[in-house]
């Protein structure tokens, strides 16, 4: 499984793509959603982890762009508040909305669950 | 000042709670990579509990960058605080280094933000009767578009300089990427409530914001 972390806050970004590693997720991390299109048009990710709040291309706008990129990838968000407008957005967009700070834990279970939709939509597809 | 006021009800009270919102914003980032970086210490730690080999460098540069962050959290507060106290009289002396100090910090918690560099400040210690709220205001304003003009590896100059009648703070190395998108119509509200006067070079390359040596005098 193949997973693409995209978070501005570069140290918080770096220590939880190591973190994944360790778990033996194979990991690719960035700092911005240009950046993250960047590794999309090259790079096949199964699930893709985003930031909602960034500079530029914001986690919600990237999503779109990366889901025309790659139809088949999964997305979970991560929001620094944990809002309640921050959860409906990110709920109506993607399947799974963590604040931060994360429970690995929960994160791990959540690109797992992603994962398995994205494999489930893509067999769908193939019938 | 009747002006002033209004605006300062208005916009100020906008700018008060962005500010904080962005404080909030910072601190709790602070906190989720704190959270993380004691995260891997204690999987580095479980891994070598179960026969692994404890990486010593790693643990080392975690504990460095627990430390880092949590200095980065007091520098936080402490800006915090110094705008929290902006609002203990609407219109006071300040000195404009403060001021503008303040600003650069506040807007630096933009991640889009580039390097600032304040020149030697002949005018250092000048002082000015202003709004320290809206001054900050429009401040952050023009420092928030200075950082959209210019690629973030760029450095913003700025400098204050006495004038006849008051003060110029003046910004350089804007707009070499992006055209310098200021005043907006809120900043010239603002302006206008200082008694200020905002001046863009034609080149788009330079931005002079003259103040008064009073908001009275406005």
């Amino acid at each position: 499984m193949k997973v693409l972390l995209v978070d501005d806050e570069q140290k918080f970004a770096t220590m939880l793509s190591k973190r994944l590693v360790l778990r033996g997720i194979d990991v690719d991390c960035v700092y911005t959603g240009e950046e993250a299109m960047g590794m999309v048009e090259s790079t096949r990710y199964d699930v893709a982890v985003l930031d909602v709040k960034m500079p530029g291309v914001g986690g919600i706008e990237l999503r779109r762009k990366l889901s025309r990129l790659a139809p088949e990838m999964q997305f979970i968000f991560l929001t620094g508040h944990g809002s309640e407008d921050d959860f409906e957005l990110g709920s109506a967009e993607a399947g799974f909305i963590l604040a931060k700070p994360l429970r690995i834990e929960e994160l791990i279970k959540a690109i797992y669950l992603a994962s398995e939709m994205g494999t489930k939509s893509k067999g769908e597809n193939l019938e | 000042m009747k002006k002033a006021m209004e605006v300062l009800a208005t916009e100020g009270l906008i700018f008060f709670g962005r500010i904080n919102a962005i404080i909030s914003h910072e601190l709790k980032n602070i906190m989720a990579t704190i959270s993380e970086t004691v995260g891997l210490m204690g999987d580095l730690v479980e891994l070598a509990e179960k026969g692994g080999k404890l990486d010593a460098n790693l643990l080392k540069s975690c504990s460095e960058e627990v430390i880092e962050e949590i200095q980065r959290g007091f520098d936080t507060i402490r800006e915090m605080n110094s705008f929290a106290h902006s609002v203990d009289e609407p219109f006071k002396e300040v000195q404009i280094n403060e001021v503008l100090d303040l600003a650069v910090k506040l807007s630096q918690m933009k991640s889009y933000a580039s390097g600032v560099r304040q020149d030697p400040p002949e005018g250092s210690g000048l002082k000015i009767v202003t709004s320290p709220l809206l001054l900050e205001n429009l401040m952050y304003r023009a420092l928030t578009c200075a950082y959209a003009s210019v690629s973030p590896d760029k450095e913003i100059q700025i400098s204050i300089r006495p004038k006849d009648r008051g003060v110029c703070i003046v910004f350089m190395g804007i707009g070499s990427t992006q055209p310098f998108q200021f005043p907006d119509e809120n900043a010239v509200r603002i302006a206008k409530a200082l008694g200020a006067e905002v001046q863009i070079s034609s080149s788009n390359e330079e931005c002079h914001i003259l103040l008064p040596h009073s908001v009275d005098e406005a």
